[in-house]
């Protein structure tokens, strides 16, 4: 024992891990309040690490190309000693992470966690978030099944709507003048490497700009207020060992859900690993009905829902373009926001009635994107369009003139 | 809070449970596939390699993993089982070319290795059964499942000879128009014809069951392992959340 304190103290005049564990464990304060939806940050972490590591086991028996591509898949659920393993923790780990996302992302719009001063804590998991999706779509194509090749094909050929510049600019991406072996290899080039290393990066900044301003709490009142004599916050309650035993039940839950999904559902009745992927890419043919994978849905919706075409702009590009506002409207929130209270506890009718609104349409974007396109699903999808964005372009008047409650001092 | 955690995963429950009970829904007769019942993956295995292995591949499987999983020994497999062209270790190739089978066929019959996933069990099990004579089809039979469908119906001498019957006579089996029945169509009815086969009915819906069955363990052979790892691993998890959920409230017992 007294050589392990001899060891740490040696290294710790070398390498500050005293006062780092201190800084962000044991004298680093939460507000005592939070509820179950602040456990899906550490569960976002969790499956990163899980994708991780059954990533690098994957690239090991993994062939980018697309004579093996797919065998390889193959070779890895069948010959490969655990290999159906490995895969599923990666597949059903890349919808559980979605999941995870999309709550954590709510628990954001909910309490106000974009508010000042975390406008950059939020700017960088938003970019993060986005750079996920990316990466999911980048590994989607690898399996090199027919749902991989068409969903790419077609998610690709966006940049080829693009006036003027379009259709040299999907050659680019794809490497070729449709998805091929090039493209393959750029994805898994980028899907392994690129990506993950952009992630990491984020990842700490998202970590280290959290832990410099403190999390945010459902009640959204500041806990640095009211101190103790030792600098101590009233409200607050230590991350370590409080919040850390509270983060293992989570994850101990979680791993059951998790587990249930991987040994048993690993398909999900077709939503995580969708049947028609078990037959090899096929140029020459295409599927009757080339859908998104469930966590793409939405935006997949939104890209279909716009069906004419605007000032000589034709409708795809159209339908991209409103994609792409829907995913970059939040990164604008901390402006659009002008209420005088954080959390939605205290906000008023219109924001409670909007929000309502916003994960309706949300979530019935999802269903109408996994469908076939139809007129009344293309119609319904018009409608949530609308107010997807009314809850951030309405949130400047509606927020700053709405009546809200009052906030109480301390939590 | 511990009541919101069961709600939480009830909820999840649901959410697993719904698909499956939606998917009880059709008129058809369900089949069950049971890969815990080896005397018919074998039998199914028997009854792929006499029948189906000529024209389609499993392409991803291994001789010595259908072995090894169905427990028949080494041994009898290589004497009975095993083409004089394979060796143990290789994947399961049909007799007959790709090219060969183009020319013969019109198409190149398809792997089977992930045909229960592709499609699912059911499918199977019904496309087995759903052939009828048609003299407009080159090989004289059409399948109600997959209209059109170009392979001949290897099984008919076990099956027996099967006659469309439409209300509509025009349609009926011997007439050119059988051809756009499909599994939905309640106005036909496929019925015995004359030449009988060597099996009744019910042990004819036996081996296409059996066939079905080995199928859905070609295309996920894990899935016994998966699921008896699986509880192992639940029942670990537990307890974790057992130990940590006292822990939790052991430390929080301080704050209050």
């Amino acid at each position: 024992m007294a050589l392990l304190g001899k060891f740490i103290t040696w290294l710790d005049d070398r390498l500050p891990i005293k006062s780092f564990y201190k800084k962000h464990f044991t004298d680093y304060y939460l507000p005592k309040n939070l509820n179950i939806m602040y456990v899906f940050g550490v569960l976002a972490l969790l499956l990163l690490v899980n994708q991780l590591f059954s990533g690098i086991w994957l690239a090991m028996s993994y062939q980018p190309s697309p004579e093996k591509a797919f065998a390889s898949i193959q070779y890895i659920m069948r010959d490969v000693p655990y290999g159906w393993l490995i895969r599923y923790l990666h597949t059903t780990g890349a919808s559980a992470l979605f999941i995870v996302l999309y709550l954590h992302i709510l628990r954001g719009l909910l309490y106000g966690s974009y508010k000042k001063p975390r406008e950059l804590v939020w700017l960088f998991g938003m970019t993060l978030y986005f750079v996920i999706m990316i990466e999911g779509f980048l590994g989607y194509l690898l399996p090199w099944g027919q749902m991989s090749y068409w969903g790419a094909q077609v998610i690709t050929s966006i940049f080829g709507s693009i006036p003027v510049i379009g259709p040299g600019l999907q050659e680019w991406v794809r490497g070729d003048y449709y998805v091929s072996a090039a493209t393959l290899q750029r994805f898994y080039a980028l899907h392994v490497i690129a990506f993950p290393l952009l992630l990491l990066a984020l990842l700490f900044l998202h970590l280290s700009t959290l832990r410099h301003v403190g999390s945010n709490n459902p009640a959204g009142i500041d806990i640095k207020k009211y101190r103790d004599h030792n600098g101590v916050p009233l409200d607050g309650v230590a991350f370590h060992p409080y919040f850390v035993t509270k983060d293992l039940v989570a994850i101990g839950v979680f791993m059951l859900l998790f587990c249930c999904v991987v040994f048993f559902y690993p398909t999900m009745e077709g939503y995580f690993l969708e049947p028609t992927n078990l037959q090899p890419a096929n140029r020459l043919q295409t599927p009757e009905h080339i859908s998104a994978v469930w966590y793409f849905t939405p935006f997949y919706a939104m890209l279909r829902a716009v069906t004419f075409s605007l000032f000589g702009f034709e409708a795809k590009f159209l339908g991209a373009l409103v994609m792409m506002l829907a995913v970059l409207m939040p990164f604008f929130l901390p402006w659009l926001d002008r209420s005088a209270v954080t959390s939605i506890r205290y906000k008023g009718r219109l924001s409670k009635l909007f929000m309502v609104l916003f994960c309706l349409s949300f979530v019935v974007l999802g269903v109408v994107g996994s469908l076939p396109a139809s007129l009344a699903s293309t119609r319904l999808a018009q409608v949530c369009c609308v107010f997807y964005f009314a809850y951030f372009l309405l949130m400047p008047w509606y927020s700053r003139y709405e009546v809200t409650r009052p906030v109480p001092e301390r939590i | 809070m511990s009541i919101l955690w069961h709600r939480y995963v009830c909820w999840f429950g649901l959410v697993i449970l719904s698909p499956m009970l939606f998917a009880q829904g059709e008129g058809v007769t369900k089949i069950v596939p049971d890969l815990q019942d080896l005397e018919s993956l074998q039998r199914g295995f028997a009854l792929y390699s006499n029948y189906c292995s000529s024209c389609h591949q499993l392409e991803y499987v291994r001789y010595n993993r259908i072995a090894e999983d169905l427990t028949i020994p080494k041994s009898l497999f290589a004497e009975n089982l095993l083409p004089k062209y394979a060796r143990m270790g290789d994947q399961i190739t049909s007799a007959i070319s790709k090219s060969e089978a183009k020319a013969w066929f019109g198409v190149v019959p398809p792997d089977l290795t992930l045909a229960a996933g592709l499609h699912d069990p059911n499918w199977i099990y019904r496309y087995l059964q759903g052939f009828y004579q048609d003299k407009s089809r080159p090989f004289g039979v059409n399948n109600r499942v997959l209209p059109n469908s170009m392979m001949p119906n290897v099984l008919e001498h076990l099956q027996g000879e099967r006659w469309l019957r439409c209300k509509d006579k025009a349609r009926d089996f011997d007439g050119k128009h059988a051809t756009s029945v499909t599994l939905g169509d309640s106005n036909c009815v496929i019925v015995d014809g004359e030449i009988k086969g060597q099996l009744t009915d019910q042990e004819f819906k036996k081996v296409a069951y059996d066939i079905a069955n080995f199928l859905t363990y070609t295309a996920d052979p894990s899935r016994s392992k998966r699921e008896s790892l699986g509880l192992k691993v639940l029942l670990f998890i537990g307890l974790f959340t057992l130990f940590a959920y006292l822990l939790k409230r052991e430390f929080w017992r301080d704050l209050e």
